[in-house]
């Protein structure tokens, strides 16, 4: 859902491509490691960075979604994973799966695996509270112009189809049907109309808009740009801890420091005192910015500086 | 030299027999503001499609004769009925920018040019703003600014004000004739209200079929009208030229110095009070019975820092049609979504027949309450007008039967039966939409909006196809901005603001001098003649005067 909104704060006022390098960077950590207290670390520094762009209401109407998925990935987990030498309970034997035992290292695993993805997707959603679309349509449109124009309707579109949804579900209503009919098939035949009207609805909008575009010269030959996005002192900042964050966490994995074992048995948190140092100063790089963010909030001249 | 010279132009949409523009031969002079008029599907929208260019090279199709542009491309400025469809940005200073970068303009110029255009059209204060947060008029001056800003020489406007309320569509068509007069821009406007913009134009286009019937100025295009016996003749020259006044007028203004030369001296000095004191207001009349009864109703939205409605109560008889009339976000909708269930009143309540609706189901509610919403596309789905009518029957268990037959037949959409209901014109679908919701035979019928972008043919039909509904004892709530369409169709009505009724009663009592929502026709007996509201009270009023006075 499109919830950005124009306050003038520090991660508003960086570079799209800054914003874009940073978000890319912990999604990449998120992914390429798997040590818990780095994924917990770096979804501790996206959440104090989602409060300081006002984000938090909009984060909050996720949460729900977010938190069955974790709940699913932690339950499903020891479902298929035989390892682990921690039995916590077993289910009584079943005629296909067999005996079906959860562990602590299985639920463990499972809870990190829920967490990784939570990082993943606040880092996006911190990169939509930050980037206001119509700078990131002007960057990409250099690169990418057809895509980039995709994604601006796209953007446009999610809340107008949200809206229609609930538009058409009204009018559905009054024409006597009933939502809340038991039964998956009662939902499908409430919910197939519905969604019958938003599709058509949807193209014909789509011929519509694309022939305003035309109209106003979309395509038409050489193109100009507004504005041209500045690099600053703090974009180059938050640039170097991002880079500083990547090269950590790459050398964190060629060390083999970035992972944890957890099956047959969970291992040690930290093998040596240069891990804990290179996990540090990773978390330090990626909390940087967040850390910029709250001097510009409370610190004048930090932010004239920046 | 003229602008545009179109000659013998026929154009064929693609999988179409049927000419969309028949042999249509036109010159368009530098400067000039044309008014496009015609019935619904008649041709317009392609002809102004046809003059920018989008016919053919958007739609394809096979097209004959020729429109020749005097001028260079990307000079055309093109403005659509809705502006949902096409505003691309999020931000309204982008939005501005996207045309100009879209033809390369440089990057200063840009700015200058977005300033200019912001301060001329007086939306500077939404530079910063959203598109998602602005309202319908807003964003439809927001898509004018952002093609004005491209200096465009024609500027072509496909019913720009249809979704828009009666302020808003003001503002901006006083814009449009600004921009003609102050900055020489050619006009060419589609438009179905023809009240408001009838005395803009310095011609007037009338087709039908696809033809071209009639190029003229306006005045002649009114007597046109009256002699052909055509609905597209705004009720103010209507009038004048029913009551056989020399001259034609086409403003109040103008109407009220005929009023003078038709009426007796005697009748101006000395009459006040006519055809308002024939009725009595709704307050005064004897109590009635109660089909509908609103209490105390109040509704505020989550989040919502004040109650969208506030403590409204009224009551409405069998066969009674109400008005709900007032601005923009005044509580008018929410009042109706309360009504049919919808919306549960946090305070008051909804009776139906003495009895208390707020523990049914709003499907439940659907087989005596029928609501036709804004927008007739969320409720096309089927594959053809029958099915989809059909479709209200069908979700109250039972089968399509002679009914549905009926409504299409009273609703003169037999012969689009087989239809998909996508491939109709804007009209019709708003025909098939009341259909859908008229199958089931409610008693009370909430009409949101219902004559929008309709043309004045299918209006009249609608508005004497609800007289028929009421005179069968179903009750009818309309909510609207369509001010002539009240006056002559309603009985009572009432006026919203801020979420509370602020005034009600016989539309004569309400509407009489009112200051906005009064119709031409009462603003030029204004002072002369009080109470006039309906067409036929202006004849009768002149009749009576005449005879009385003369």
């Amino acid at each position: 859902m499109f919830s950005y909104r124009d306050k003038n704060l520090f991660l508003q006022s960086l570079h799209p491509f800054t914003v874009m390098v940073y978000s890319g960077v912990l999604v990449f950590l998120a992914l390429a490691c798997s040590h818990p207290v780095l994924l917990l670390a770096l979804y501790l520094v996206l959440l104090v960075n989602v409060k300081l762009v006002d984000g938090f209401a909009a984060y909050k109407n996720f949460a729900p979604f977010f938190v069955i998925v974790v709940v699913m990935i932690i339950l499903i987990n020891p479902l298929f994973s035989r390892l682990g030498g921690t039995i916590l309970f077993s289910l009584p034997e079943l005629p296909v799966t067999g005996r079906i035992s959860f562990t602590l290292e299985a639920v463990l695993y499972g809870l990190n695996m829920g967490l990784r993805l939570l990082v993943v997707v606040t880092a996006f959603f911190l990169y939509n509270q930050a980037v206001n679309p119509d700078r990131a349509f002007a960057l990409f449109a250099r690169l990418a112009p057809g895509t980039a124009m995709l994604a601006a309707l796209t953007t446009r579109l999610i809340p107008h189809l949200a809206n229609q949804f609930k538009s058409v579900k009204e009018v559905q209503q009054t024409r006597g049907v009933a939502f809340d009919r038991p039964g998956l098939i009662s939902k499908i035949n409430s919910y197939y109309p519905l969604l019958k009207v938003i599709m058509l609805t949807a193209l014909e909008n789509a011929l519509n808009i694309a022939e305003a575009i035309q109209s106003r010269a979309y395509g038409s030959g050489h193109r100009s740009y507004y504005s041209r996005e500045r690099v600053q002192v703090r974009d180059v900042l938050v640039l170097s801890a991002s880079l500083g964050a990547l090269a950590a966490g790459v050398a964190l994995s060629a060390l083999g420091w970035a992972g944890y074992r957890f099956y047959p048995q969970l291992g040690v948190l930290f093998a040596t005192p240069g891990q804990v140092l290179m996990l540090s100063g990773l978390v330090a790089a990626a909390a940087l910015p967040a850390l910029l963010n709250w001097g510009w909030k409370y610190w004048p001249y930090l932010k004239w500086r920046l | 030299m003229a602008l545009f010279e179109v000659e013998a132009l026929t154009y064929y949409y693609g999988g179409s027999e049927r000419p969309a523009l028949c042999g249509v031969n036109l010159e368009i002079d530098e400067g000039e503001f044309v008014l496009l008029v015609g019935g619904s599907g008649c041709g317009k929208s392609t002809l102004l499609r046809a003059l920018s260019g989008l016919v053919p090279d958007f739609y394809g199709g096979v097209i004959g004769g020729r429109v020749r542009y005097r001028g260079k491309a990307g000079e055309i400025g093109f403005i659509f009925q809705d502006p949902e469809n096409q505003l691309v940005m999020t931000g309204v200073e982008r939005e501005i920018a996207f045309g100009l970068e879209n033809t390369g303009v440089p990057g200063r110029e840009m700015k200058r040019r977005i300033a200019e255009v912001m301060d001329y059209l007086n939306i500077s204060a939404l530079k910063s703003a959203h598109t998602f947060d602005l309202s319908g008029g807003q964003k439809q001056m927001v898509v004018l600014a952002s093609v004005l800003a491209m200096q465009p020489r024609v500027l072509l406007l496909d019913e720009p004000t249809s979704q828009l309320d009666p302020v808003a569509a003001e503002e901006l068509l006083t814009n449009v004739r600004r921009m003609n007069e102050d900055l020489g821009l050619t006009v060419v406007l589609v438009e179905q209200r023809l009240e408001r913009c009838f005395h803009l134009a310095d011609r007037v286009l009338v087709m039908q079929g696809g033809c071209l019937l009639k190029n003229s100025c306006p005045a002649d295009a009114v007597l046109y009208g009256l002699d052909a016996e055509s609905p597209f003749v705004p009720p103010l020259p209507r009038f004048f030229a029913r009551a056989g006044s020399a001259g034609i007028p086409l403003t109040v203004a103008e109407g009220r110095k005929q009023i003078r030369a038709l009426l007796p001296a005697a009748a101006i000095r000395g009459r006040s009070g006519g055809a308002g004191e024939r009725e009595k207001t709704g307050k005064d009349a004897a109590p009635r019975e109660k089909l509908l009864e609103i209490k105390n109703l109040s509704y505020t939205y989550p989040e919502a820092p004040k109650p969208a409605v506030r403590d409204v109560s009224f009551s409405v008889a069998p066969g009674e049609v109400a008005a709900v009339i007032g601005e923009n976000g005044g509580g008018k909708s929410t009042l109706l979504k309360n009504i049919c269930g919808l919306l549960r009143p946090q305070r008051g309540r909804v009776n139906l027949s003495g009895r208390d609706t707020g523990k049914q189901k709003v499907h439940e509610l659907a087989k005596q309450v029928g609501y036709l919403a804004q927008n007739p596309n969320d409720y096309l789905f089927n594959d053809t007008v029958r099915r989809e009518v059909a479709f209200g029957l069908k979700s109250a268990g039972g089968p399509a039967d002679d009914s549905v037959d009926e409504i299409l037949a009273g609703l003169r959409l037999t012969g689009v039966r087989d239809v998909n209901p996508r491939d109709l014109s804007g009209g019709e679908r708003q025909r098939v939409a009341l259909a859908s919701v008229l199958v089931r035979k409610p008693r009370v019928l909430l009409l949101d909006e219902p004559t929008r972008g309709l043309d004045a043919q299918l209006k009249a039909e609608m508005g004497e196809y609800l007289m028929n509904l009421a005179a069968d004892g179903v009750s009818i709530i309309i909510v609207t901005h369509d001010i002539e369409f009240v006056a002559e169709y309603a009985r009572r009505v009432m006026i919203m603001f801020d979420g509370e009724i602020v005034a009600d009663g016989d539309k004569r009592a309400v509407m009489n001098n009112s200051l906005y929502y009064a119709p031409q026709l009462n603003k030029v007996f204004r002072g002369y003649y009080e109470g006039v509201v309906t067409f036929q009270d202006a004849l009768d009023t002149l009749k009576w005067c005449r005879y009385e006075v003369g």
